[in-house]
């Protein structure tokens, strides 16, 4: 087997390789770090590769390797959240995900480009550039684990570890071309994921289809005693010839209204069309409280990234002024506006204006009533139906340059995605088709701990389908080189 | 809701930030923007719902009153910009 | 007579007895060297996540039961933001919305001072000033300790009245041993709010006085802010509402310098905590198991020891001397005696050493062994008090101190008459003196007597046979 093709081969077919010594870890490790040096100029998905870490051990993931947003604490590895204040911290702890990891022997080949401090749609609000979608360099891969989903695409590794706070995984994976699971909230331990909306924010895995996730997902999730919001959770892989006949999906009416793209809506509608004929009975329903879900979502998860980055003053970690002369609240500030990008700067006003004295009530409060309602809206759906169908975002990857100015638009643009990390559920996006040349995605949804059954329902899909088999033309991550 | 300019400020002080002025007129723009969107949840009159804090239906995740190691004292101490054998240095508190 | 009525208020910050800190593991012992009880979750370190000691819950319960408050069964944790380095998040984990505890009190002379609310914090780090290098370094070992703050309502109106609700507080927390309550090492912090008003006036603006580390400066503390505060009123000077540093060794206080947007906390609540209920079953469980409180002994001692009311408070102000009196008195089954060795002699002792009784540790066994040898006869007073105060210096063993100093009484029929003998007979004088009425003359004969066994003689066997001889 020559090097080019195992790069091209799902984590769940090189984990069957693996197993049986057809091949061995140090040539699959060789092989995509030798795609990484390829195709990093093209996407910048990586922020820092880490050359040969090679403590494999006999483990569910033995020998498969991976790469980290750069969100998730590394012992001894730089972890920067793609910003200027941490592009300088190297942590003293791993993350829980990273010990469940490596202790199922996966290797972690590097740490992923993002939004700082995932806060974008785009990845283009890193400090260390945007990141490039592997079908079409002059697009964005998404955001905010744009370098998850690009990585993947660009078969740079076999899975890569996100975070979705309000479809950080999902969206990017979308218009990537891949498949990507925002595990329920408490599913995986947040022991370590640095964090921006703490009670929105999970870690999941993003790979090439829905078997490599629930592959990457059993070995990191479950309950976790540093996260005291984390839960017991097992997830199992989907068998060979997995049905989806007689599960109830539901279609909200709500999310196939004007700001649909035509393109989306029929691609989507398509996946729908193919689950029926699985033998998957598929009904509208209404979630009326859809529409709020945006203006909730960014207040609450504004207010928790101005509580959560109020750490950040470069003084314990962190890019600092060394001019002794400046006092306490010079340094902190200084620090802080030199250290924090725009979008960053952003959300921070926005939370502390939502938490400030005499306004928590109107906004921050209303927004905690909004999501008990939309939680409820979710629930009495679930009361009837397996699954929700809806798409993942409005449209396919925007230019890069296109989404900065207009921060309401962008916010907007996450409409399918942040109700889901509202009500703490499981969704996963999975390609559905392509629209003008670029992948689209349909974003899965179950009730909260069906993330087995999410995967199960896209693995039924996928063995009836090959758009997650698609991949960009070699040519396109060589363009602009 | 009116936002403005010295709301803005008032706002970047409390967040830890100072907004040169053109990024000041620019941030007070982004807000009004902003905010006036999420301005439509006072449509909705739902007083009368329970906030909802957490998702999560486990109660009471407590742990045993037992001591665990600390790290050690190098790895509280790497990552600052400045310190002492012991200490982290931090920036006189005022003055 | 003044026109003004002082008004007080208290925070109280406890440091809870747990082993560990309130959301990590570290250690909470106080001392040793900076920033070796840390961890990335009391450092805040980027991704760190708390998680609850169940210990620091159930010892806030515990107080909060204690001083008879209400306890909130759906409690929650919130956020409170500010900017300072002690504070290694920016924000401290507190409770605003739902605390534990509401609306207690706790009784003193006359007087009900009531309580708002009890909540659960973290501690944060310390600062120490390098005087050498001019440079602020931060120790973070505090970090994340757990406290308890008390805030009581506004009800005191005398510097007296002050002291004795720290008091009881104080003996409150310490029998229940949730706390070490102990002032100066900061484990107790009593943080007075206070404001001055003309009788039957509106309440004036407060200050609020930090730095207040014994229970004497507490009164000082407010004797000299309401002394301020008068002063600024009768010379038509406005009080600024502002929060201020206690100097002890100045015997005044001073504003402190505040950041002006530093009011604006931002609550919110924790969402890395997860909810926590208080079932009826723990309320019961902690009901059951709660040591008996100085209020309960106030009404036992009398009763079940006979001991005076007078005894009893004195007992009752400090645990150790509870914990001594009880273990000793049911050893030597003589409560009175061993009250009055506690009062009468162990606080003599420790307070002409200037030793403060909450610290006292004395092994109740031994100590019981000193009173029964006393009651005995098996040693004098005298010799009692040398046994205590040794045992008070180290941990001796008692029977064998006394036999290798000699303490002995001497007891033995023959030697204590052949000393009566020799001492009628070398004083006729006072002999006949004694036979013709003149009683006075008793306790001369016995010192004589004592004096011939070199002090080591049993008063009672010495009296016995000195009156016998006279008769």
């Amino acid at each position: 087997m020559n090097k080019a093709s195992l790069t091209e081969l799902t984590a769940f077919e090189l984990h069957g390789l693996l197993k049986n010594g057809d091949i061995s870890a140090d040539e699959v490790s060789a092989a995509f770090l030798s795609e990484i040096k390829n195709k990093q100029t093209a996407t910048n998905a990586f922020i820092t590769v880490c050359e040969g870490a090679a403590d494999a051990v006999n483990g569910t993931l033995a020998g498969l390797p991976y790469a980290a947003k750069d969100n998730i604490s590394t012992k001894g590895i730089r972890t920067t959240c793609a910003s200027r204040i941490l592009s300088d911290y190297v942590p003293v702890y791993d993350a829980t995900v990273i010990e469940n990891l490596r202790g199922s022997g996966a290797r972690l080949l590097g740490k992923l480009n993002m939004d700082e401090f995932a806060m974008g749609s785009t990845s283009e609000t890193s400090y260390f550039g945007a990141v490039r979608n592997p079908w079409d360099v002059g697009r964005s891969a998404g955001g905010s684990s744009g370098g998850a989903a690009a990585a993947v695409a660009a078969g740079m590794v076999p899975f890569a570890l996100g975070s979705d706070t309000g479809g950080s995984i999902r969206q990017p994976s979308s218009f990537c071309g891949v498949t990507g699971i925002k595990p329920t909230y408490g599913a995986v331990s947040r022991y370590g994921l640095i964090a921006y909306g703490s009670s929105l924010d999970q870690i999941g895995p993003v790979a090439r289809d829905a078997r490599s996730c629930a592959l990457a997902l059993s070995a990191m999730a479950g309950e976790d005693l540093r996260d005291g919001t984390s839960e017991k959770c097992e997830i199992t892989v989907p068998a060979e010839g997995v049905s989806i006949k007689g599960k109830r999906i539901a279609l909200p009416k709500e999310a196939f209204a004007d700001a649909l793209s035509a393109g989306v809506r029929e691609c989507v509608l398509g996946a729908v069309k193919t689950l029926e004929g699985l033998g998957a009975v598929v009904e509208w329903v209404r979630l009326p409280m859809l529409e709020y879900a945006v203006a909730a979502y960014y207040i609450i998860a504004s207010a928790e990234a101005a509580s959560n980055l109020s750490r950040y003053d470069g003084i314990r970690y962190g890019v600092s002024v060394l001019d002794k002369s400046l006092n306490l609240d010079e340094v902190i500030v200084r620090n802080r506006s030199e250290g924090f990008g725009r979008e960053v700067k952003r959300r921070l006003m926005l939370g502390n204006f939502a938490l400030s004295a005499g306004y928590y009530d109107a906004y921050y409060n209303k927004a905690l009533r909004v999501k008990a309602l939309l939680a409820q809206d979710f629930a009495r759906v679930f009361a009837d139906f397996d699954f929700i169908i809806m798409p993942t975002a409005p449209g396919a990857a925007p230019k890069l340059g296109e989404s900065l100015d207009d921060p309401l638009a962008m916010y907007l643009s996450d409409a399918y995605t942040v109700p889901i990390n509202l009500a703490g559920l499981p969704a996963l996006s999975m390609p559905c088709g392509l629209m003008d040349g670029m992948p689209v995605g349909a974003q899965l949804i179950g009730k909260r701990f069906a993330d087995s059954d999410i995967l199960a329902a896209a693995a039924a899909y996928q063995d009836a389908t090959d758009f997650h088999m698609k991949k960009p033309s070699a040519g396109a991550t060589e363009v602009n080189v | 809701m009116e936002i403005n300019r010295e709301l803005t400020a008032h706002i970047a002080a409390l967040s830890g930030i100072r907004l040169a002025e053109a990024e000041l007129d620019q941030m007070t723009r982004d807000l009004r923007s902003v905010i006036g969107y999420m301005d439509t949840l006072e449509a909705l009159d739902i007083a009368s719902v329970a906030p909802m804090s957490h998702v999560q239906e486990r109660v009471n995740y407590t742990r045993e009153d037992a001591v665990r190691p600390s790290i050690p004292r190098g790895d509280v101490l790497v990552n600052a910009a400045r310190k002492t054998d012991e200490y982290v240095v931090t920036p006189k508190t005022f003055g | 007579m003044s026109l003004y009525e002082t008004v007080v208020g208290l925070e109280i910050h406890v440091e809870l007895a747990t082993e560990s800190k309130v959301f990590c593991g570290c250690s909470t012992k106080f001392g040793g060297e900076p920033n070796t009880k840390v961890c990335p979750v009391c450092m805040g370190l980027p991704g760190s996540l708390p998680r609850l000691n169940e210990k620091a819950v159930e010892y806030a319960l515990r107080a909060g039961l204690a001083l008879n408050c209400e306890i909130t069964r759906n409690a929650k944790f919130d956020r409170k933001h500010y900017f300072y380095p002690d504070l290694p998040k920016a924000y401290q984990i507190s409770q605003l919305y739902l605390p534990l505890c509401v609306n207690g009190y706790v009784d003193i002379t006359g007087k009900r001072v009531n309580i708002r609310e009890i909540h659960m914090e973290e501690d944060a780090g310390k600062l120490v000033h390098d005087l050498w290098t001019d440079e602020t370094l931060v120790d973070f070992n505090r970090c994340g300790v757990p406290l308890i703050e008390i805030v009581t309502q506004p009800d005191m109106r005398t510097a007296d009245e002050v002291v004795e609700t720290v008091r009881a507080i104080r003996a409150a927390l310490a029998a229940l041993g949730v706390s070490d309550v102990k002032m100066q090492e900061g484990s107790m912090r009593v943080d007075v709010n206070l404001s001055v008003r003309e009788f039957g006036h509106e309440f004036g603006t407060r200050t609020e006085m930090k730095n207040i580390n014994s229970l004497k400066s507490i009164a000082r503390a407010v004797a000299g802010e309401s002394k301020r505060q008068i002063e600024l009123i009768e010379t038509g000077k406005k009080i600024t509402q502002e929060t201020r540093r206690w100097d002890d060794n100045k015997d005044t206080s001073y504003a402190m310098r505040v950041k002006e947007d530093a009011h604006d906390y931002r609550y919110m609540p924790d969402p890395d905590l997860s909810p926590f209920l208080i079932t009826e079953e723990q309320l019961t469980h902690i009901r059951r198991t709660q040591p008996e409180l100085p209020e309960a002994k106030r009404l036992r001692y009398p009763k079940e020891y006979g001991l005076s009311a007078y005894d009893t408070d004195i007992l009752i102000s400090e645990r150790t001397l509870c914990v001594l009196f009880e273990g000793a008195a049911e050893i030597t089954r003589k409560p009175k005696d061993t009250a009055n060795w506690i009062i009468g002699e162990v606080l003599s002792i420790l307070k002409e050493r200037g030793e403060p009784a909450d610290e006292l540790s004395l092994d109740k066994d031994k100590f019981a062994r000193i009173i029964t040898l006393v009651a005995d006869g098996a040693i004098n007073r005298a010799a009692g008090r040398r046994v205590l105060r040794a045992l008070l210096d180290s941990d001796i063993d008692v029977d064998a101190y006394v036999k290798q100093n000699g303490l002995e009484a001497i007891g033995g029929a023959s030697v204590v008459d052949d000393a009566v003998k020799k001492v009628v007979a070398a004083n006729a004088d006072s002999v006949a003196k004694f036979r013709s009425g003149s009683e006075k003359v008793f306790g001369f004969l016995m010192g004589q007597v004592m004096k011939e066994l070199k002090g080591k003689g049993d008063p009672a066997a010495l009296k016995k046979a000195l009156e016998e001889a006279l008769l």
